[in-house]
């Protein structure tokens, strides 16, 4: 039975996104909804990666490791998801429909 | 020519028919009613404020009149007229002055989007400007009563307004906004407060409205640049406590005080942003309005330090 791929994730159609980096914070506007985030560094960084691109979640992990020059880690995936889920529930990023 | 300038029985007359423009600051503000209670508010509460010429652009006009109706005199009612919208509001008639200002507020957050808008009071001290957002309850009316008092002068004790692209918060010194226990604290640190009529059982309780220091009207139109943005929650029996919060939690926070920050878009968010780079921010937790004052005179001598360097 082949495996299922995995979900890929980008930005919600419409974002424009304004960035503010305020000490180890980010506070992002999109202009597509008129709201404003707030998010902490690691999701700062996950948002910016799926505003340059889509991407699914382990590609994700792998990157944001890369970046931060750490190894991939379990603790770092499931941090990663639950980024995901926060991002997709803030309406910020969205599913790729194949 | 300011209204204290107007003798009261020509004040009436005006205010009867054709009504009275005043220059409020950022806005041109029309009132027209034969109510005594409206005439008695005006002269008191509005005295300093300059009038406007009767053909000059009005941004906002309020006309109170009686109902034709039973309800002139059996449990008196009046009706507003709202820019000159043919649909008035009802109010009962004890309501009249504390609904004035409401519905001067009202027009103001569904118009005025060419500013910013934070839902707080604004008072300046040496050429800075404290902000104070807060939505009801958060004490934030009291404070800005006590500090009008102790020096600083006022801006809004309702309103921040700020036009995209200037940091500089522009005056609006109307009439304050009491109610239940800042009536009281008003009245016992200030020895002659100019309150209008209290007026009880309200949905807010007792309510009244103080008249605004003349020289802060005198300053309508001298903007001012934030340098502290204080966050007042008034917490019975707490004792007073200052917490710094991070830029960017300051900023979540002042947008969530802003009744229009979603409605002007980009540039507001560019606004408040500006504001917030440029500002210290606390919350402040208080129950002694002493204490909370001392707070805030350690606030004044760091501004007449900066303005010497």
């Amino acid at each position: 039975m082949p495996s299922a791929s995995p979900v890929v994730w980008q930005l919600s159609p419409g974002s424009s996104l304004i960035w503010k980096a305020w000490d180890d914070e980010y506070v992002v506007f999109n202009a597509g909804s008129g709201n404003a985030h707030l998010l902490d560094a690691l999701t700062g960084e996950a948002l910016k990666v799926l505003e340059r691109t889509g991407t699914d979640a382990a590609q994700l992990t792998r990157m944001l490791a890369a970046d931060l020059g750490v190894e991939p880690s379990e603790e770092l995936d499931r941090r990663i998801d639950g980024i995901i889920g926060q991002l997709y529930l803030a309406g910020l990023i969205e599913r790729v429909t194949p | 020519m300011k209204v204290a300038d107007v003798p009261r029985s020509e004040l009436a007359r005006r205010l009867a028919h054709p009504g009275l423009s005043l220059d409020t600051g950022p806005f041109v503000v029309r009132f027209q009613s034969p109510l005594p209670s409206v005439v008695d508010a005006v002269w008191n509460l509005y005295e300093d404020f300059p009038l406007a010429p009767d053909d000059a652009l009005v941004d906002f006009s309020i006309r109170i009149a009686r109902p034709l109706s039973v309800r002139r005199w059996w449990h008196p009612h009046v009706l507003f007229f709202l820019d000159g919208a043919a649909k008035p509001e009802l109010c009962a008639e004890p309501l009249a002055v504390p609904m004035l200002e409401w519905f001067l507020n009202s027009l103001a957050l569904t118009h005025a989007h060419q500013y910013v808008m934070l839902h707080a009071a604004v008072v300046e001290r040496d050429g800075r400007a404290a902000v104070l957002p807060g939505w009801p309850g958060s004490g934030k009316s009291t404070l800005c009563a006590a500090l009008v008092h102790r020096g600083w002068r006022l801006l809004s004790d309702e309103f921040g307004l700020l036009r995209p692209g200037d940091t500089r918060l522009v005056p609006w010194p109307r009439p304050l906004s009491l109610k239940e226990a800042s009536i009281d604290a008003v009245q016992r640190f200030t020895p002659a407060p100019r309150i209008g009529p209290i007026v009880e059982e309200t949905s807010k309780g007792r309510v009244a409205q103080l008249r605004p220091p003349g020289d802060s009207v005198r300053r309508a139109t001298e903007p001012a640049e934030p340098a502290w943005i204080v966050f007042p929650k008034y917490q019975d029996k707490a004792p007073t406590t200052v917490t710094p919060l991070t830029r960017s939690r300051a900023y979540m926070r002042l947008a969530d005080n802003s009744p229009n920050v979603e409605h002007v878009g980009l540039p507001a968010f560019e606004a408040l942003a500006a504001v917030i780079e440029t500002t210290d921010a606390f919350e402040l937790v208080y129950s002694d309005l002493d204490e909370a004052m001392q707070f805030f005179e350690t606030l004044a001598p760091l501004a007449a330090a900066s303005s010497r360097s």
